[in-house]
């Protein structure tokens, strides 16, 4: 399943983009620094509330794809098997070592995988009620330098059309008896002696076209220039964007106080 | 609300103080040229290969000039000069000099020529910068730093005269080849110039995209008093709109005058200097054997659940040429691509050869269907022009040197065989497409707008390579909306339109079921009238 930004009429379609970015950071920033099971859980529940309070819920269904799946139980094993200390749970002995799963070590896995999913699915629903261009206008509004905005502006325009490229040579490949999706390492030098190539040719007739429709429309010629995209600004996004900043800091500061308690003074 | 981040004036610059000498000049005398060419020439790479060949032209302002000549002649080369990209974007050598309203463009910097000057290029999706129609149409006035209220101004004036206001809000990429164009041609016109360039508007258009194209520029002709330079291959529409017709050959200037006397020189010298089969009654084809090579009954074909085919049903024999013609999006190409299995079709019964299209891998279609795609260079994979033509035949594992080396001979790329593909010019890159699909010796031929970008002497050249290859017994099915060559040498014409087939019929048969239907843009255009 691929997340990709649809079109849409939510409360998180309706947020400033930067407001958004704001409470993704904070998420996240909660997320890293959550160390028990029952809170990573509830925080994941959360993350799946607000995604059914906004009408988001589409992205939920990432959570059933094999590759959720099989990431989440790789990082839930792997912690397993590889954090020492706890109770044991379970010794298995082989013949060079025993494989020992404790307490800690699945608690440990268990948080991992949860986390894993929660900033998964947080981003997800960035990602999915925010249109990319409208996240670099608010960028270029908010002070990104304008030739670098546009850069990532020209690199969204272009996606889809390279895409379309890459399929195209894709199909003239095969008619003309050339299977690239065999083989392991052969297959990377045939995808990139015969894909690459053919793409950054291509690549580079645009840019001259490219290049010469910006500056012909007088890009750069102004050290700033008019932006007609309606940036809003909202109060609930000035609130979102507050409350966003106060968890980090709440955060940053109740995890060093506990680390102060239990370790001594920092500094 | 939207706001202005910047309003700041325009300072003035030397191309303005030149227009207001111009301006303030007696208005009595002769008018000025507003762009005078003198002796330029121009070299990409190597002095010996020059584009440009002492070139000296003149363009008055309101004027409505046609530059044309055949295939690499320096038309486009010319056109980048006027914009100023030659010589502040495009690097080579150069010498000669391009005057803007009196002023040499060297002296001036690029967004000077561009507020003066606009060139719409050839291709309208590699010029497009910006994801939805508005944002693309006010990019140049935001570069400018005008006010909010002039940006929105000028974006809904320049898509109002080209008839796209209704376009206000789409996404670039939802847009029609057509519409595509036109939004081109609208965010040129935004920038309010006096001049505006257009290279080849319709070269990759359908005929009924084409003429919303050409619609435009009589109402923009119409409207405003602006000097407009069109660069195009096919005159006819244009001889009646233009006030000049200009020739290029070889990088030169050979004829300038009005239309109708250029035009009737031209048609003279390409008939003593190039005897063109186009313009040659085409040779009869024989008759097409009676072997079914294809055979489609009731297909469709969705894209997500878009329905692009709607119950197609088709039958080719062995030597049977078979030109379809049809809007773009109509659903040519799917169809095309469905006859190979590069599209699985969704129901219906596709036969090649014998081969079950809906279950077979594509490889063992492609053994016996060559494959000639749109644009060129998708379709180069080798390093030198030998290992092209054998790259087919090494992939299927059979021994194709006997047979790559003759068609290189027949095809006369032979002389290139050691040269990178990407060096050929776009006439010869297609004919090395075309030899490309051979050695494997396929018994049926797909081309998919094989003449887009071609003068009339490489199409008719692409012509007579094809019926050679009818005449061997192949069955060739062409997408094309080049209407002359598919009534003049296709043995059937098929009319798609949304996914249908409204006509298939011999060619004579077509011309009046096509003018029944009232889909006259895809008739020859003595027939459209």
């Amino acid at each position: 399943m691929i997340i990709s930004y649809a079109k849409g009429d939510s409360l998180l379609h309706g947020l400033n983009p930067l407001a958004k970015l704001a409470a993704v950071f904070a998420a996240c920033t909660l997320l890293f620094l959550m160390s028990s099971v029952l809170a990573s859980l509830a925080a994941l529940a959360t993350v799946i509330a607000i995604a059914f309070l906004t009408g988001t819920q589409r992205v939920l269904r990432v959570m059933r794809t094999k590759f959720a799946g099989f990431l989440g139980l790789w990082i839930i094993l792997a912690n397993a098997i590889f954090t020492s200390g706890g109770k044991v749970l379970l010794d298995i002995p082989l013949h060079f070592f025993h494989i020992t799963i404790t307490d800690l070590g699945l608690a440990t896995g268990i948080i991992m995988a949860v986390r894993f999913l929660a900033i998964f699915l947080v981003s997800a629903l960035f990602v999915s009620s925010t249109e990319p261009a409208a996240l670099v206008y608010s960028l270029m509004r908010r002070g990104l330098p304008y030739r670098y905005g546009f850069m990532l502006v020209v690199m969204l325009r272009f996606t889809p059309v390279f895409e379309r490229e890459r399929k195209a040579i894709s199909n003239a490949q095969k008619m003309r008896g050339l299977e690239i999706d065999k083989g392991g390492v052969k297959k990377l030098y045939r995808s990139l002696r015969f894909t690459l190539v053919p793409l950054i040719v291509s690549a580079l007739s645009k840019v001259d076209s490219l290049v010469m429709s910006m500056e012909g429309r007088a890009f750069g010629y102004q050290p700033v220039r008019t932006f007609t995209f309606e940036d809003r600004y909202e109060l609930r996004d000035k609130a979102l964007i507050c409350v966003s900043l106060a968890t980090i800091v709440l955060v940053l500061v109740g995890k060093a106080i506990s680390w102060q308690w239990s370790h001594g003074p920092m500094f | 609300m939207p706001d202005c981040e910047s309003v700041a004036c325009l300072p003035e610059s030397p191309l303005d103080r030149m227009a207001a000498e111009l301006n303030a000049s007696d208005e009595s005398s002769p008018a000025r040229p507003v762009i005078s060419i003198r002796n330029l020439s121009f070299a990409f790479n190597s002095e010996a290969n020059r584009a440009l060949r002492n070139v000296s032209l003149d363009i008055f302002p309101g004027e409505f000039v046609v530059i044309a000549g055949p295939s690499g002649c320096g038309k486009s080369t010319l056109s980048m000069a006027m914009a100023g990209h030659i010589p502040h974007v495009v690097e080579g050598s150069a010498s000669g000099s391009v005057f803007l309203a009196g002023t040499d463009t060297r002296q001036l910097d690029l967004s000077d020529i561009a507020a003066k000057v606009s060139l719409c290029q050839q291709d309208p999706e590699a010029q497009f910068c910006m994801l939805t129609v508005d944002d693309e149409v006010s990019f140049g006035p935001e570069n400018l730093a005008l006010p909010v209220e002039e940006v929105a101004r000028r974006r809904d004036a320049s898509l109002a005269a080209v008839d796209c206001l209704h376009l206000k809000g789409r996404e670039i990429f939802e847009l029609s080849g057509g519409e595509q164009q036109r939004v081109a041609i609208a965010s040129m016109l935004a920038m309010e110039p006096e001049v505006l360039i257009l290279d080849e508007p319709t070269s990759s258009l359908g005929p009924d995209a084409a003429l919303e194209v050409w619609s435009a520029i009589e109402k923009l002709r119409s409207l405003r008093a602006m000097t407009i330079i069109v660069i195009e291959h096919k005159l006819n529409r244009l001889l009646s709109l233009a006030d000049r017709l200009v020739i290029m050959n070889n990088g030169e200037v050979v004829l300038d005058g009005s239309p109708a006397t250029v035009h009737s020189q031209y048609l003279q010298m390409l008939r003593q200097h190039r005897p063109l089969t186009l313009l040659q009654q085409p040779v009869k084809p024989p008759e097409a054997a009676s072997r079914e090579t294809i055979r489609v009954r009731d297909l469709h074909f969705f894209y997500g659940e878009k329905q692009i085919l709607h119950g197609i049903s088709l039958r080719a024999v062995a030597g049977e040429f078979i030109g379809i013609v049809g809007s773009n999006g109509s659903g040519k190409t799917t169809f095309l691509s469905c006859l190979t299995g590069l599209n699985r079709p969704s129901s219906g019964e596709v036969e090649v050869e014998g081969i079950d299209v809906t279950r077979a891998k594509v490889s063992a279609v492609a053994r016996k269907a060559g494959f000639v795609f749109q644009s060129p260079n998708h379709q180069l994979f080798e390093s030198t022009v030998a290992d092209e033509v054998a790259f087919a035949c090494k992939n299927f594992g059979i021994d194709g040197d006997a047979a790559a080396r003759r068609l290189m001979d027949e095809y006369g790329i032979t002389r290139y065989s050691q040269f990178h593909p990407l060096k050929l010019s776009h006439g010869e890159k297609r004919r090395l497409n075309l030899c490309s699909v051979l050695p494997h010796d396929p018994v049926i031929l797909l081309l998919d707008e094989p003449f887009i970008g071609q003068d009339a002497a490489n199409t008719a050249r692409i012509l007579d390579d094809l019926l050679r290859l009818k005449s061997a017994g192949k069955t060739i099915v062409m997408v094309s909306h080049d209407m002359e060559a598919v009534f003049d040498y296709c043995d059937r014409v098929v009319l798609f339109d949304e996914g249908r087939i409204l006509v298939d019929e011999a060619p004579a048969q077509a011309i009046g079921a096509i003018a029944a239907l009232g889909k006259r843009a895809f008739l020859p255009r003595e027939q459209r009238a």
